[in-house]
């Protein structure tokens, strides 16, 4: 993989001395689709519409393609397709005319495979688009930046305020599209299934602070939740870096650790304990683990 | 850029429409007032053609920053340029075809005016030397007039309700036709606008390209 589509350099915002973006660092390479996660609030779509040149950082910089966001051409512009939270079209003009106003203003546009979407969505042309509804206005979205055979393809909460079933078939749809010609896809969500589904690298915010940022599968091997059961009551004298989570009950004790070793395990058998046991945790698990509102641990 | 531009149009059709309806009430005055009788001035120009100016130039002014403002406060209520400039354009390209509408807004109002005056002259004018620099000097401060207002509009344009941008565009262009008023048609009013133009339309430019959308 080659680095830096999305690059993301110790980003800083601040709204009314209000600290949303902490020193957020992280970059997406070539090909692969990044996850972006964070409850409401986080920062995650701050992120995004600096990275789209949309909003100003109060420090840092954030480059799209190689360019500086703030200083993106239309040559560049037209190799990303940016799905915007709440799918912010033109709500007063009708779907055909917003159809014609991003093929004018677009350098490649691929009617052929716009009209497929368009088939396959059946989104009628001559209503307006306020008169669409949630899910179709997704579609249209998700068509509309599609239709430009993008690079890379920023997706913003795509699936915000769907129903269940427009959710799932806008994902369904969208998965098949944007895996197909290995597209670079930076793909923010609240919804962790979603994410856990495409994309092969996770950042999660965390009250403004990238706290991680590696695969996938990575996070699933850092991040352990162990069940260790003493032969008398569990000990309040314990210490071990990273621990994400801890809770005692008698001889009882659930502990989530972050970057899970070795020494760690030694440090935990060193209390002699009856049985120690790994409790598999899915992507969401980790997540409510990670973005708790207890003090968070150092960036993973 | 010409899909911009187009867009624009479409969009503003009624303030275009607006634009020309102001100039063709006051050219029906005009032509009616000369209809019924022509008295001249000492230079030579039918009376009514010189009392005309000023009607037009409030009218014209009014209209030139309503429509500013009116441009601008439509794309931050319907987060246009939102929408616009996440496709392959820039926010300065964005902000120059709104910009090409406002030019040809202003010459919808200017340019019958003119065309007017100038068929009048040639039908009316008395058998005198004609005071041409009079005239020219007119022209340029009416078209100076409605340039810099529109401009004041466009710069006042970006707020939350569309009455109150109107309003206060409308406002501030009374205050720079006081300057006309008092400096009269001519150079020095013609400096006044055109720097208040150029400073207002830097200003505006700035904000333009570095505000959050």
């Amino acid at each position: 993989m080659e680095r830096g589509v999305i690059e993301v350099r110790d980003l800083v915002k601040y709204y009314g001395g209000r600290c949303i973006l902490d020193g957020v660092d992280f970059e997406v390479p070539t090909g692969c689709i990044y996850g972006l996660l964070g409850r409401n609030g986080a920062g995650k779509t701050t992120i995004i519409r600096i990275l789209m040149g949309l909003e100003t950082a109060t420090r840092g910089r954030t480059f799209l393609l190689g360019e500086n966001s703030r200083r993106l051409e239309p040559r560049q512009k037209s190799r990303v397709g940016y799905v915007a939270e709440a799918h912010q079209l033109i709500q007063n003009y009708k779907v055909a005319r917003l159809v014609a106003l991003c093929k004018g203003l677009s350098r490649r546009w691929n009617d052929k495979f716009f009209k497929q979407l368009m088939d396959t969505f059946r989104l009628p042309m001559e209503r307006k688009v306020k008169e669409l509804s949630g899910g179709m206005r997704a579609q249209l979205n998700l068509a509309l930046a599609m239709a430009i055979e993008p690079e890379v393809l920023i997706l913003d909460d795509p699936t915000l305020g769907l129903d269940t079933v427009a959710r799932r078939q806008f994902l369904a749809l969208a998965i098949d599209l944007i895996q197909r010609d290995g597209r670079t896809i930076l793909f923010s969500s609240h919804i962790l299934s979603d994410v856990e589904r495409i994309a092969e690298r996770i950042g999660i915010l965390v009250a403004g602070k990238l706290v991680v940022d590696c695969s996938l599968d990575e996070l699933k091997n850092r991040i352990k939740k162990l069940r260790v059961i003493f032969p008398q009551d569990a000990p309040t004298d314990l210490h071990m870096t990273e621990i994400i989570r801890q809770s005692n009950s008698g001889r009882e004790m659930v502990i989530t650790v972050a970057n899970w070793n070795q020494q760690k395990k030694a440090m935990i058998e060193t209390f002699k304990p009856a049985s120690c046991d790994e409790i598999p945790m899915s992507l969401e698990e980790i997540f409510i683990e990670c973005t708790h509102p207890e003090p968070m641990p150092d960036q993973i | 850029m010409f899909t911009l531009i187009k867009r624009e149009l479409i969009d503003n059709i009624a303030l275009l429409l607006l634009a020309a309806i102001v100039p063709a009430i006051i050219i029906t005055i005009v032509i009616k007032g000369v209809l019924e009788g022509v008295a001249y001035l000492p230079i030579g120009i039918p009376v009514i053609m010189v009392r005309i100016l000023w009607p037009y130039l409030l009218c014209g002014a009014f209209v030139a920053a309503g429509c500013g403002a009116a441009q601008m406060n439509d794309d931050s209520q319907r987060k246009l340029s939102t929408f616009l400039s996440v496709l392959a354009t820039t926010r300065g390209r964005i902000f120059i075809a709104r910009t090409v509408l406002g030019v040809m807004l202003i010459l919808i109002m200017f340019v019958p005016l003119v065309v007017t005056d100038v068929v009048l002259l040639k039908i009316f004018a008395r058998p005198v030397p004609l005071d041409m620099n009079f005239l020219i000097r007119s022209f340029a401060t009416i078209l100076a007039t409605f340039v810099c207002c529109y401009a004041i509009g466009l710069q006042v344009g970006w707020r939350s309700s569309k009455l109150m941008a109107i309003l206060f565009g409308v406002a501030l262009s009374a205050a720079l036709i006081l300057v006309v008023a008092i400096k009269g048609f001519g150079v020095e009013s013609i400096i006044i606008l055109v720097l208040f133009t150029v400073a207002s339309l830097i200003w505006t430019w700035h904000k333009f390209l570095s505000l959050p959308l």
